[in-house]
């Protein structure tokens, strides 16, 4: 599945917060979109799914595998979102449902595609469960999200994007929410269950650490715009831009080895 | 949750306990002399003596508030000073008018407050400002001017309704149903239209911070479509927000219902009230206020109950 | 003091700020002008010019004896300014009290003051009015004590937990450490930040008084008869509905014009006077992606809606 952002403009009240923004991911790729905050990087992931608060207007060009989604309406972006594209975003325990199960929740995201039984989703949803790497599957379907930790919750995210096996996952700085030692766990997950099937992803973050774990490419944003793009070694190695020198100073001080990148 | 039940059950208790012990205060201790106040300053000795033993106002009030007590809790609320009628039956009797009519403004605000309040939230950039604005411009106007427009509206511009409501409910009551209902049509549609503008503000800002919620927008990410996203994420739980201010909703209905049978000569409980103060007959007023007190405050506490059982995060919150 | 200069042009920056001052102005210019002028005297009656429609000479006609509407509309304004701050200052003083016993007492005391005033907030105004007015007899005393003791509770909801918060913040534990007294605190501490919760809850209980005078009086419990008040007319008015139906618009007009003016009063003063709001306002664009940022800065005007009934003694973080 490919995807491709081009010249993506966004307009919040009259003030242009994207300016021009070209993405591309390839089918399998792993992309990484780096900047510093109001760099319109998330505005940008949430503009694919048409997930932009309603003043936001967008204009420009978003093709997943040639269809273009701008002009699609909320109702057929609807069976794209999930089915084609899943995403995963920042707060784990905000982005569930407080009142409901969180075995339901995943059951849900299956539901809505497809024809298939509670029972057949909830048994769907242990495995996905197991597939995240969460210990007692069949507990933790019973569970609500405040019963989990943030780790926990994070990790039930990905599972719900998972669930369709969309060719593509988005993820909004998945970790940022997270205990740095859960993070690392969490990010392995990631780049496994991504290869495993040989999932797209764009990987929305702002510490260069973090994309270098998962990503193989990436796109650094600032105000809006695209500063430098290249492979994440490269960008790591031999910064072009300041903006790009800055996020790695930022995270070699905290304590990172670009050493530590796996390849 | 048992060890919550029972303790919301001792707060209610003693809730209305405390609601007694304030009411008989202020109404048989801080006067000083019942007898010379329910007599007025043209009693006579002998019928301030005979007020005074009707009351048994020679015991001290410690026991004047126990039996009191020990009568409400057999339901037994005492004899008018005016008309030597039980105040329990009367009270059962008028209640037959309030309840159904606060029950259809309730139905009329919540008519009013549900859509309307989603809606100015939804289409927050879109005239969704504009009846948050008409709503608390209407919350702002007293209830009795409300029904007297109505009644202008209705009777004079359309002529539906007669213009004077002299005969405010039908005398045999609810013998004939739909007579009794049409009585309380436009009462009802008083208090609700101003209840309900209270209650569209409290929607709307539940609706704009269910939007603001991020599990909504996880919802519409699996594949729903934003609006249902919203419908079947978000508003649950601004169903839990909007039952966690149905008590303040019961006393703007209750007070609704004071102005409004006075307004338009219905025989509930609020003009009974209203005409109990005016004529000092106390132990009709002390009855009448712990009563309509007490509805407040059990609605409270089932509400607490009802949230608790609704909302996961508070069922096993412990106590 | 420079810090109300600052909260004055940052209330008149809005439009409910505006019209609150307004509205505010109007009322006690009205009930000052009308003690020393009024287009007729209160007092004049001629059965021969009643129930005249507006006119030149009457100019919102005139009632069933004649007298002329329009000086008595003014002079009600007298009777509603009076109840405000009657009202204003008994809530004040009941309101502080009980979130100083609700947060300054031992831990038990406390507990059961708190637990107190959330029993009591349900207690509908009209009903403590009702009370008061069995035993001591309607009065707009009892107009100012009900809404003063029932709004009072909800004041002391909504100042207690800043009271607690600024207690245990680190800089009050930090000015401790320095040496300030317990003067020092209150006046350093205490006041400035309790204090614009504590504005914005009065001007919503004038805002409740308005409209309890008017069903009050109304009711025949607040003003006694022959004081002007605007529930006084409205009741005067609606015998005579369906002879002169536009003599009733004018008390109701005023009552909710005043009641309304005093709740964007308070709804501006709560955004005027929040540093954390105003800088929200100030900085409206969400830049990094959250939808319900923007929604957020849509609906800063009514994040905590602050609705008035005559009735709820419970007005503004009701949902808290």
């Amino acid at each position: 599945m490919t995807l491709e952002i081009e010249n993506l403009r966004i307009d919040i009240r009259g003030r242009r917060v994207v300016d021009g923004v070209s993405v591309r991911v390839d089918d399998g790729e792993r992309v990484g979109l780096i900047g510093e905050s109001g760099s319109g990087k998330s505005l940008t992931a949430l503009a694919v799914l048409g997930l932009l608060p309603p003043v936001a207007a967008v204009t420009g060009r978003i093709r997943l595998d040639g269809r273009d989604l701008l002009g699609l309406s909320d109702r057929e972006l609807a069976r794209v979102r999930g089915k084609q594209v899943g995403m995963v975003f920042q707060e784990p325990r905000a982005a569930l449902n407080p009142t409901r199960r969180v075995g339901a929740q995943i059951a849900e995201a299956l539901r809505i595609h497809y024809e298939i039984s509670t029972a057949d989703a909830l048994a769907r949803a242990v495995r996905l469960v197991e597939r995240v790497r969460l210990p007692d599957p069949e507990g933790i379907v019973q569970r609500y999200p405040h019963q989990l930790s943030g780790g926990q919750c994070q990790r039930i995210a990905i599972a719900i994007a998972l669930a369709t096996s969309p060719g593509l996952v988005i993820a909004d700085e998945p970790t940022t929410a997270l205990d740095v030692t859960v993070q690392a766990s969490i990010l392995d997950l990631f780049s496994d269950v991504v290869a495993d099937r040989g999932t797209g992803l764009l990987f929305v973050t702002h510490d260069i650490a973090v994309l270098a774990r998962v990503a193989e490419r990436a796109v650094v944003l600032a105000l809006g715009r695209v500063v430098e793009e290249g492979s994440v070694s490269r960008l790591i190695a031999t910064p072009a831009e300041p903006l790009t020198r800055r996020l790695v100073d930022a995270a070699r001080a905290t304590s990172w080895r670009p050493l530590e990148v796996r390849r | 949750m048992l060890r919550f039940l029972i303790g919301r059950l001792g707060l209610l208790v003693a809730g209305l306990l405390l609601a007694s012990v304030l009411v008989f205060l202020v109404l048989r201790v801080l006067p000083g002399d019942v007898a010379q106040v329910i007599g007025g300053t043209n009693a006579t000795p002998a019928q301030i003596a005979a007020i005074r033993e009707s009351l048994g106002l020679d015991a001290g009030p410690v026991s004047q508030y126990l039996s009191w007590l020990a009568g409400l809790v057999r339901f037994d609320l005492g004899d008018s000073l005016i008309t030597g009628t039980p105040v329990g039956e009367e009270l059962g009797q008028k209640f037959q008018v309030t309840l159904p009519l606060t029950l259809l403004a309730l139905v009329v605000g919540l008519v009013i407050a549900l859509p309307l309040g989603v809606l100015s939230a939804v289409r927050a950039e879109r005239g969704g400002g504009a009846i948050n604005v008409a709503a608390q411009a209407l919350a702002a106007v007293p209830a009795l001017w409300a029904g007297l427009l109505l009644i202008l509206l209705l009777g004079r511009g359309v002529g539906l309704v007669p213009l004077l409501p002299t005969q405010g409910f039908p005398r045999d009551g609810w013998a004939d149903p739909s007579a009794a209902l049409a009585a309380l049509v436009l009462p009802a549609l008083t208090i609700g239209v101003i209840e309900g503008a209270v209650l569209l503000r409290f929607v709307r800002s539940a609706t704009l911070e269910a939007l603001a919620q991020d599990y909504v927008r996880t919802a519409a990410a699996k594949g729903l479509t934003r609006t249902r996203a919203l419908l079947t994420h978000g508003l649950p739980n601004v169903g839990l927000s909007i039952i966690s201010v149905t008590a303040l909703t019961v006393a703007g209905l209750i007070t609704g219902a004071v102005l409004v049978e006075s307004l338009f000569n219905l025989p509930g409980v609020g003009r009974m009230l209203v005409s109990d103060v005016g004529n000092r007959d106390l132990v009709k007023v002390q009855s009448e206020i712990l009563f309509l007190t007490a509805i407040v405050l059990v609605i409270g506490a089932v509400v607490d109950v009802v949230h608790r059982v609704l909302d996961p995060r508070l069922r096993e919150a412990g106590a | 003091m420079s810090a109300v200069g600052g909260a004055l042009r940052e209330l008149l920056r809005r439009p409910g700020g505006v019209i609150g001052v307004a509205v505010v102005v109007l009322l006690v210019a009205s009930a000052a002008l009308s003690l020393v002028w009024t287009p007729w005297p209160l007092l004049h009656t001629d059965i021969a010019e009643r129930w005249q429609g507006p006119s030149a000479r009457h100019w919102l006609g005139t009632d069933q004896t004649g007298r002329d509407l329009f000086s008595w509309l003014l002079a009600g304004a007298r009777t509603t300014v009076l109840v405000a701050v009657g009202a204003t200052l008994v809530a004040g003083l009941v309101g502080v009290s009980l979130a100083a016993l609700g947060s300054l007492t031992p831990r038990g005391v406390r507990e059961a003051v708190t637990v107190l005033v959330d029993l009591a907030i349900a207690f509908p105004v009209l009903l403590i009015a009702m009370l008061l007015a069995a035993t001591i007899g309607g009065s707009l005393t009892v107009v100012v004590l009900a809404v003063g003791i029932g709004f009072g509770f909800s004041v002391a909801r909504v100042t207690r937990p800043e009271i607690r918060r600024v207690q245990r913040s680190d800089y009050v534990l930090a000015a401790r450490a320095a040496g300030v007294g317990r003067v020092g605190m209150v006046v350093q501490h205490l006041v400035p930040n309790v204090g614009p919760t504590l504005v914005v809850q009065l001007s919503l209980a004038a805002s409740v008084s308005v409209l309890a005078e008017a069903g009050l009086s109304y009711l025949g419990y607040g003003a006694p008869s022959g004081t002007p008040s605007w529930g006084r007319l409205l009741s005067a008015t609606q015998g005579y509905i369906a002879t002169q139906p536009l003599a009733v618009l004018w008390p109701g007009l005023t009552i909710s014009i005043a009641t309304l003016g005093l709740t964007l009063l308070g709804d501006a003063l709560r955004e005027a006077l929040d540093p954390r709001l105003r800088r929200s306002r100030a900085a409206s664009i969400p830049t990094e992606a959250a939808p319900g940022a923007a929604a957020d800065a849509a609906g800063a005007d009514s994040s905590t809606p602050a609705p008035a009934t005559p009735s709820s003694t419970v007005v503004g973080e009701a949902r808290a």
